[in-house]
C-alpha cells in the first residue's frame, strides 16, 4: 500500500476516526486547502418509500384543512398543514414536489407502482425482470469508495414480487436486489467483523469460488446454447461476487472494532416506531461514517397482502395500512385516520432529518450533502399519478429547497428529477428511462 | 428431438441440431406468418363495432384497448390480450349481455381468425420451454441439506430471500424467474458454510455433566442453571425433594441442539407410584403455552434408577425448531402418592450418535465421499471428480482428521453447480430422476430412484409408476403437500391479517397455527392419500383437533391431535372454502370482506383471475345516512353501484356474499356485530363510548347468469355441480406448471385438456394425475435442447 490515493488516505482517515467522525475531518485536510477538502465531501442519496399514497380530501371536504398531504401555499410561501406538521421545522431544508410520476406506471395497476418507482419502467406481465433503479445507476460510481456499494433496506425484507415488491432497487440486469430488513444482518454488512473466524471465511469464499468457477466454465462447454444463457448467469455472479469480496477485504483491514455504536438489534417491525426510527438511523450512520453513499428504504410494501400492512394497527389506528388508503370518504373519519399515519410518517422522516442536521460537517451539516427523496409512488388510493414527494438535504449540491413546486403532469416525469439527482452527485447522466429532457424548472441551481 | 438423443453413434450436440432444423422446417412448412390483412379487412370493423366502446379509446376497461392491440398473434406482444379475448369470446362472457351482440357470421369470422392464429402461435417452440437449467429454490436447498445431514437447516438459509413468485401462476419453482446474481451466489454459499460450521460444533461438543445437589436445593433455585420456571406441590423431606400428587418440577437445562442427551434420576415411592418424564419449552419467559413432549413414564415403589435417552427425530420438528428456547426438564407426579427425588443427573451435548450418522462405520474416503458426491450431483461421479475431492480430502485429514476433513470437502461440493443446478444432464433418465423428486420431495432423488436411473430403468413405465407410489408414501412427500398449497392457495395471508381484538374476544391466536394444519390436512388428503379432488370444495368431513373443533362447533373431539372428522348432516364446514386459513385471509380483520373471498374463490379455485382494479378507484360515496351503522358489505355495495366497478364486481361480490355466516376469524354467525363509537362521551371518565349492534346477516345472494345462491352450502353445491371443470383445470395447470417447473402458457392448453380429462375419469385422483402428468411428453421429454 505505497501509492494510496489520496482517496484511500481519506478513507482510512474516516475509518480509523470510526462514527463519532464530523468535524475533525475538516481539520484533517487543512493542509489540502479549505475548498478542495470542502469538495471531496461524499455526496450521498436516499430514497425512502411508503405505500398506498398519501390522504387527499378534495378542497370541499371538511377535512381538506388539516388532513391533506400537499401542504398550504405554494412556492417560497408555504406550510405543512397538520398530517405534515412535524417536516415545519425542516421547511427551508426541503422542497414538496407535485405533479410528478412514471408516465409508464400510469396505466397499470397501481399496488405494482413500488417495482417501478425507482425504474420509472412498468413491468409487462409474466415477466420477472425489472430495469435498474437509479440508485443503483448512482451507486455504480460511489460504490467503489465505500464498504457498501449501497443500503437496500425494506421492512419486510427479500424481493417479494415484481406486484408487490419488497424492494425499491434493481441490478444492472434488472434482477431485484433483496432488500435486508433483519436489523442485527444489516449492522453486520455496514460494520465488517474483521475477528479471525470472518477473515477465515473470507479467505474460504474466495477459494470456493475459484474451484467452484472452474467446475462451472467445464460444465459450460458440454451445453446447449440456451442453457449456456442460464450458466453464463452463474458464471457472471461468480466474477462479481469475487469483486465484491475483494472489495469487502479491502475494507476489512480499514474496519476499527471499538468503535461500533450500541445499537438495540433485536426488534422487528411489530414495535414499529423503534424498528423504522433504526433503518433510518443505520442509513444516518452509514451516511455519517462513509460506509456507504446510497440507500433506499421501503417502508412497508404496497397491497392488502402486505406482511407489514398492520403497521397502523400497531400504532393505535384501527384499520390496516391498506384499508385506510380505500376508507376515506367525505364526511366519514377516513381521511384522519389516514391522515395519521401519514403524520406518523413525516414524524419519523422529520427526526431521520433532523439527526442529519444536527451533524456538522464541513461548511455546513451532514444533511447538506445528502439528496433525499421520500415520497409514495401513488397519489389518492389506486391512482398512480402526482406522487407524493419530498426531496430533503443537499443544499450545497444545488438544491434550492424551502419551495412547494407544481409541475405540469403531462409534460413531466420523475425520471428527470432523477437525471438532476444524479448530476448533482456528480454523475454525468443525460438520461434516465422515460426522461424526456424537459427541464424540472427551479429545484436545482 | 429426442430419437437424435438415443443414437449412441451421433455425438449429441450434432443431433441436437439435425433436431433443430427439422424442427425449424416444419415450423416454416406450415408458414407460421401472421395474418395481418386478414386482421385489418376483417377482425378489426368487428373490434371496433362490438369492443372499442369499453376498451378503446374513451374507456379501457380491464386495462384493454383493442384499438391499440398488436394483431400479430403468433409472435407479437400481446399474446396474453387475445389469450384471454378468446376465452370470454368463446364462453359468450363477453361482449355482456346487455350490449349488442356479434351476429353469426362476425362470430364465426371472429373465433375462426383467432383460432387460426394461435395455431400457428402454437407451432413455434414454445418459449418457455428454451432451457430446463434452474438453480434450487431456498426451500429445495433446505431439504437438499436436511436430506443428508442428520440437523435442521433453518437457522442456515433464512437469510436467503424468498423467490419471486410467477406473476401467471404465483409458483415460485418457475425456471424463468429464477434469476442469480452475485448477491444470490453469496447467500446461497454462506446458508451452505453456515450449515456445515454448525455440524463442525456438534461434531467437536463435549459433553456437559449436571449433578443436581438435593441437598443444597434452596441455593440451587437461585442459580441460573436449575432456576425453576414454576414448581407447585414440592416440599423439601429430609434428604429428598418430595413431590405431592399432581405436582410437577421443573429444572432449566441449557439449550439443547439436535444432539441428544440423557437424564438420569433415583426416585421412590411409599406405595405404587407413577411418575411422568417430559421435556419442553415456552415461546417466551411469560409466556403460558407449553409446549411439551412425553419422554417417558415409570411406576415405582422402591428406589429406582431411571435413565432417559433422548434422541431427537424428525418427526418433532416443531420442538427441534425452537433451538434457542429456554428448556426444561419436567418430572410429574401423576398418582395419589407423594413421590420422593433422592438425586438427578443431566448429560447435554452428547454428539457420539451424530457423530456415528456422519461416518456410518463407513470408510470415510472410498465408501462416503464418492456416496455423498453421488447424491449431491445425481449421478456417479467421474474418476477425476472423484480424484479431485479424495485430494482436498487427504490434505484436510492429516491435519485435523477423518470428519472434518469429510465436512470440509462437503462444503466444496456444496457449493458446486452441479448441486445447485437442476437440469445438467445429459442422461434422460437421470433427468428424470431430478424432476421426479424436486416434483414430489423438493429435493434430490434418494439412492433407489438413483439405481433405477443409472440403470436406464426410469423410462420403464411400470418402474415409473412404482418410484412414485413410492415417493408419494414417503413422508418427505409432505414437503411438495406444503410447498404446493402454499404457492397455489396462499394460506400464509392469514397470518397478515390481525383478528381484532375488541371485536372477538376470546380468538387465541395459536388458532391460525391449527387452521394451516388444518389445510395442509386437507391437502394432504387429496394430494397423496387420493381422496377427490372435488371435496376440496365440498366434503362431508373435516381434519380438526380439540382446539379448532371447538371454533368450528363441533362437539366429541378431543385431543391435540388432528382427526378426520364426519360432519353432521347440514352442517357448514367441510372443504376448503370453510376453513378459517381462508375465511380470516380474506377478511379485513374486523368483519368479513365479501370482494377479498370473492377474488379469492374465482382466481384461485376457478382459475379465472378477475382483472386488477381500475386505477383511481372512487372513494365510498357521500355521507349516505347511518353509513356508520352499515357493515361492509353494505358499504361495498354502495361502490359496487358505481359505474366503473360493476361490470366486475357482479362477478366477483355474489360468491364472496355466500360466505357472509363466517366472519373474520372464521367463526359461524347468524348476526354481525357492529361496534361505533358513541357520540356522547361517558360523563365521568369522559371516555369514548363504544355501542354494539347486531345486523342481520343476509347470505342469499345472485350469481351474474343469474343463478340465486342462498348460504355457503347452496354455493358449494354449485361449485360442484356447474363449476367443477373449470376447477380441476385450473388445478391441472397449477400442478403441471409446479411439475414442469414452468410457468405454462397457451402453448400447453391441448395437454392440460387432455390431462383434464382423465383426471376426470379418474374420479379427480391427484395421485393419478401425478401419473398422467410425469408420463407426458412434456415431462419425459422436457425438450432438452
Amino acid at each position: 500500500m505505497k501509492n494510496k490515493s489520496w482517496h484511500l488516505d481519506r478513507k482510512t482517515f474516516l475509518r480509523g476516526s470510526g462514527i463519532a467522525l464530523s468535524l475533525p475531518y475538516l481539520n484533517a485536510m487543512t493542509i489540502q486547502g479549505e475548498a478542495q477538502s470542502l469538495k471531496q465531501l461524499p455526496k450521498r442519496v436516499a430514497f425512502s418509500f411508503f405505500p398506498n399514497g398519501v390522504s387527499l380530501p378534495p378542497e370541499n371536504d371538511p377535512q381538506y384543512e388539516e388532513w391533506h398531504w400537499f401542504p398550504k401555499g405554494q412556492g417560497r410561501d408555504f406550510s405543512f398543514r397538520t398530517i405534515q406538521n412535524s417536516l415545519n421545522p425542516f421547511r427551508n431544508d426541503l422542497s414538496v414536489l407535485s405533479g410528478l410520476s412514471n408516465p409508464e406506471n400510469r396505466n397499470i395497476p397501481s399496488h405494482m407502482g413500488s417495482s417501478g418507482f425507482l425504474s420509472c419502467r412498468a413491468i409487462s406481465k409474466n415477466s420477472s425482470i425489472n430495469a435498474q433503479s437509479i440508485d443503483q445507476v448512482i451507486s455504480q460510481s460511489h460504490g467503489r469508495n465505500t464498504p457498501l456499494k449501497s443500503l437496500v433496506l425494506s421492512s419486510v425484507g427479500g424481493v417479494g414480487s415484481l406486484h408487490r415488491s419488497y424492494t425499491l432497487s434493481y441490478d444492472s440486469k434488472g434482477r431485484a436486489i433483496p432488500a435486508m430488513s433483519n436489523l442485527r444482518q444489516i449492522y453486520e454488512k455496514m460494520y465488517l467483523s474483521n475477528s479471525p473466524a470472518s477473515l477465515a471465511k473470507l479467505k474460504r469464499k474466495v477459494h470456493l469460488l475459484n474451484a467452484v468457477y472452474h467446475d462451472a466454465k467445464r460444465l459450460h462447454l458440454n451445453l446447449g446454447i440456451e442453457d449456456q444463457k442460464i450458466l453464463d448467469e452463474y458464471l457472471t455472479s461468480i466474477s462479481d461476487l469475487e469483486k465484491k469480496l475483494e472489495h469487502e477485504k479491502f475494507w476489512i483491514k480499514q474496519t476499527n472494532t471499538n468503535k461500533r455504536p450500541q445499537l438495540k438489534l433485536e426488534i422487528n417491525f411489530n414495535d414499529v416506531e423503534n424498528y423504522i426510527q433504526t433503518m433510518y438511523e443505520m442509513i444516518y450512520l452509514s451516511f455519517k461514517a462513509d460506509i456507504t453513499r446510497v440507500a433506499t428504504y421501503q417502508i412497508a410494501s404496497e397491497g392488502g397482502e402486505s406482511p407489514v400492512g398492520n403497521m397502523s394497527k400497531a400504532i393505535g389506528i384501527k384499520k390496516d395500512l391498506h384499508s385506510l388508503s380505500h376508507g376515506a370518504s367525505k364526511g366519514d373519519r377516513g381521511y384522519i385516520e389516514w391522515g395519521q399515519w401519514d403524520q406518523f410518517i413525516a414524524k419519523q422522516f422529520s427526526i431521520f432529518l433532523n439527526k442529519l442536521r444536527e451533524c456538522k460537517e464541513g461548511d455546513g451539516c451532514l444533511l447538506d450533502r445528502c439528496l433525499i427523496l421520500h415520497g409514495s409512488a401513488t397519489g389518492k388510493s389506486h391512482d398512480p399519478h402526482n406522487y407524493p414527494l419530498i426531496l430533503a438535504g443537499g443544499k450545497k449540491l444545488g438544491h434550492r429547497s424551502g419551495q412547494f413546486i407544481t409541475y405540469p403532469e403531462n409534460e413531466q416525469a420523475l425520471s428527470n428529477l432523477f437525471v438532476k439527482m444524479a448530476n448533482a452527485v456528480d454523475i454525468p447522466l443525460q438520461n434516465f428511462a422515460d426522461s424526456n429532457g424537459r427541464d424540472l424548472k427551479g429545484i436545482f441551481a | 428431438m429426442n430419437t437424435g438423443l438415443s443414437k449412441p453413434c451421433l455425438p449429441w450436440h450434432l443431433a441436437l441440431w439435425i433436431g433443430f432444423l427439422i424442427n425449424f422446417s416444419q415450423a416454416w412448412g406450415l408458414s407460421p406468418t401472421p395474418d395481418l390483412d386478414g386482421f385489418e379487412k376483417n377482425i378489426r370493423p368487428i373490434l371496433s363495432k362490438y369492443c372499442f366502446a369499453c376498451h378503446g379509446p374513451e374507456k379501457s376497461k380491464a386495462k384493454i384497448r383493442f384499438d391499440q392491440v398488436d394483431p400479430n398473434i403468433v409472435s407479437g406482444n400481446h399474446q396474453d390480450i387475445w389469450d384471454e379475448t378468446r376465452e370470454v369470446f368463446n364462453n359468450g362472457e363477453m361482449p355482456p349481455e346487455d350490449e349488442a351482440q356479434p351476429n353469426s357470421h362476425e362470430r364465426e369470422l371472429l373465433s375462426v381468425w383467432m383460432d387460426t392464429e394461435f395455431k400457428k402461435a402454437k407451432l413455434l417452440r414454445n418459449p418457455l420451454v428454451k432451457s430446463q437449467l434452474r438453480r434450487m429454490t431456498k426451500y429445495e436447498l433446505k431439504y437438499a441439506l436436511e436430506d443428508s445431514f442428520p440437523l435442521n437447516a433453518d437457522f442456515a438459509i433464512e437469510p436467503l430471500p424468498d423467490e419471486i413468485s410467477s406473476s401467471t401462476t404465483g409458483l415460485k419453482n418457475s425456471a424463468q424467474h429464477l434469476h442469480f446474481s452475485s448477491t444470490q451466489l453469496d447467500l446461497m454459499m454462506e446458508a451452505i458454510l453456515t450449515y456445515l460450521q454448525k455440524i463442525r460444533s456438534i461434531v467437536q461438543l463435549k459433553p456437559i455433566h449436571i449433578h443436581f445437589d438435593i441437598d443444597d436445593y434452596e441455593s440451587l433455585r437461585k442459580e441460573k442453571l436449575f432456576k425453576k420456571f414454576y414448581f407447585k406441590g414440592i416440599k423439601k423431606v429430609e434428604q429428598n425433594l418430595e413431590i405431592q400428587p399432581g405436582g410437577h418440577l421443573d429444572l432449566k437445562i441449557p439449550k439443547v441442539s439436535k444432539v441428544n442427551f440423557q437424564i438420569l434420576y433415583e426416585a421412590s415411592s411409599i406405595s405404587k407410584a407413577s411418575i411422568t418424564t417430559s421435556f419442553g419449552y415456552r415461546y417466551a419467559k411469560n409466556f403460558k403455552k407449553e409446549q411439551l413432549q412425553t419422554l417417558g413414564h415409570h411406576f415405582l415403589d422402591t428406589p429406582q434408577q431411571i435413565q432417559i435417552d433422548y434422541f431427537p427425530n424428525e418427526d418433532e420438528f416443531k420442538l427441534d425448531l425452537q433451538l434457542d428456547r429456554p428448556y426444561f426438564i419436567r418430572l410429574s407426579n401423576h398418582s395419589n402418592v407423594p413421590v420422593q427425588v433422592h438425586s438427578f443427573e443431566f448429560v447435554g451435548n452428547i454428539s457420539k450418535h451424530f457423530k456415528q450418522s456422519l461416518l456410518n462405520q463407513k470408510n470415510p474416503r472410498n465408501d462416503l465421499l464418492p456416496r455423498f458426491l453421488r447424491s449431491s450431483f445425481r449421478r456417479t461421479p467421474s474418476l477425476a471428480e472423484l480424484k479431485h475431492y479424495q485430494s482436498i480430502f487427504d490434505v484436510i485429514k492429516a491435519s485435523q482428521g477423518d470428519i472434518l476433513a469429510l465436512l470440509h470437502t462437503y462444503e466444496e461440493i456444496l457449493c458446486s453447480p452441479k448441486f445447485l443446478y437442476f437440469g445438467l444432464h445429459q442422461d434422460k433418465n437421470t433427468l428424470l430422476a431430478e424432476k421426479l423428486s424436486s416434483f414430489l420431495w423438493c429435493s434430490l432423488p434418494d439412492q433407489a430412484l438413483m439405481d433405477d436411473a443409472e440403470n436406464k430403468q426410469l423410462t420403464n413405465p411400470k418402474i415409473m409408476t412404482q418410484h412414485i407410489n413410492r415417493m408419494l408414501k414417503n413422508p418427505k412427500s409432505k414437503r411438495f403437500v406444503k410447498h404446493f398449497s402454499q404457492q397455489w392457495l396462499h394460506p400464509s395471508k392469514m397470518f397478515n391479517i390481525a383478528v381484532d381484538q375488541q371485536y372477538y374476544r376470546n380468538f387465541d391466536h395459536q388458532l391460525k397455527d391449527l387452521m394451516l394444519q388444518e389445510t395442509f390436512e386437507a391437502m394432504n388428503d387429496v394430494l397423496r392419500k387420493g381422496a377427490s379432488a372435488l371435496e376440496l370444495l365440498e366434503a362431508r368431513h373435516v381434519f380438526v383437533n380439540q382446539d379448532l373443533a371447538q371454533h368450528y362447533q363441533l362437539k366429541g373431539v378431543k385431543g391435540d391431535t388432528f382427526q378426520k372428522v364426519i360432519l353432521p348432516e347440514a352442517h357448514p364446514r367441510g372443504g376448503l372454502l370453510t376453513q378459517g386459513t381462508f375465511l380470516i385471509g380474506n377478511s379485513d380483520g374486523i368483519n368479513s370482506h365479501a370482494i377479498l373471498r370473492g377474488v379469492w374463490l374465482t382466481e384461485t379455485l376457478l382459475n379465472d383471475p378477475p382483472p386488477s382494479p381500475p386505477n383511481n378507484v372512487p372513494p365510498l360515496d357521500e355521507s349516505i345516512p347511518g353509513f356508520d351503522q352499515m357493515t361492509l358489505n353494505q358499504k361495498l355495495e354502495v361502490h359496487r353501484n358505481h359505474d366503473a366497478c360493476k361490470s366486475c364486481h357482479q362477478k366477483i361480490d355474489p360468491y364472496g356474499l355466500a360466505f357472509e355466516n363466517f366472519d373474520a376469524s372464521g367463526a359461524w354467525r347468524e348476526k354481525i356485530l357492529v361496534i361505533s363509537k358513541n357520540e356522547k362521551k361517558s360523563k365521568e371518565k369522559n371516555r369514548p363510548v363504544y355501542q354494539r349492534t347486531f345486523l342481520p346477516v343476509e347470505a342469499d345472494t345472485i350469481l351474474s347468469n343469474h343463478h340465486p345462491l342462498h348460504g355457503i352450502l347452496d354455493l358449494k353445491r354449485y361449485l360442484v355441480k356447474y363449476r367443477k371443470h373449470d376447477f380441476s383445470e385450473g388445478l391441472v395447470e397449477k400442478l403441471l406448471a409446479y411439475a414442469l417447473s414452468r410457468d405454462v402458457s397457451f402453448h400447453d392448453e391441448d395437454l392440460v385438456r387432455q390431462l383434464n380429462r382423465q383426471f376426470i375419469q379418474h374420479q379427480y385422483s391427484v395421485p393419478d394425475l401425478i401419473h398422467d402428468i410425469v408420463k407426458s411428453d412434456e415431462f419425459q421429454s422436457g425438450e432438452k435442447r
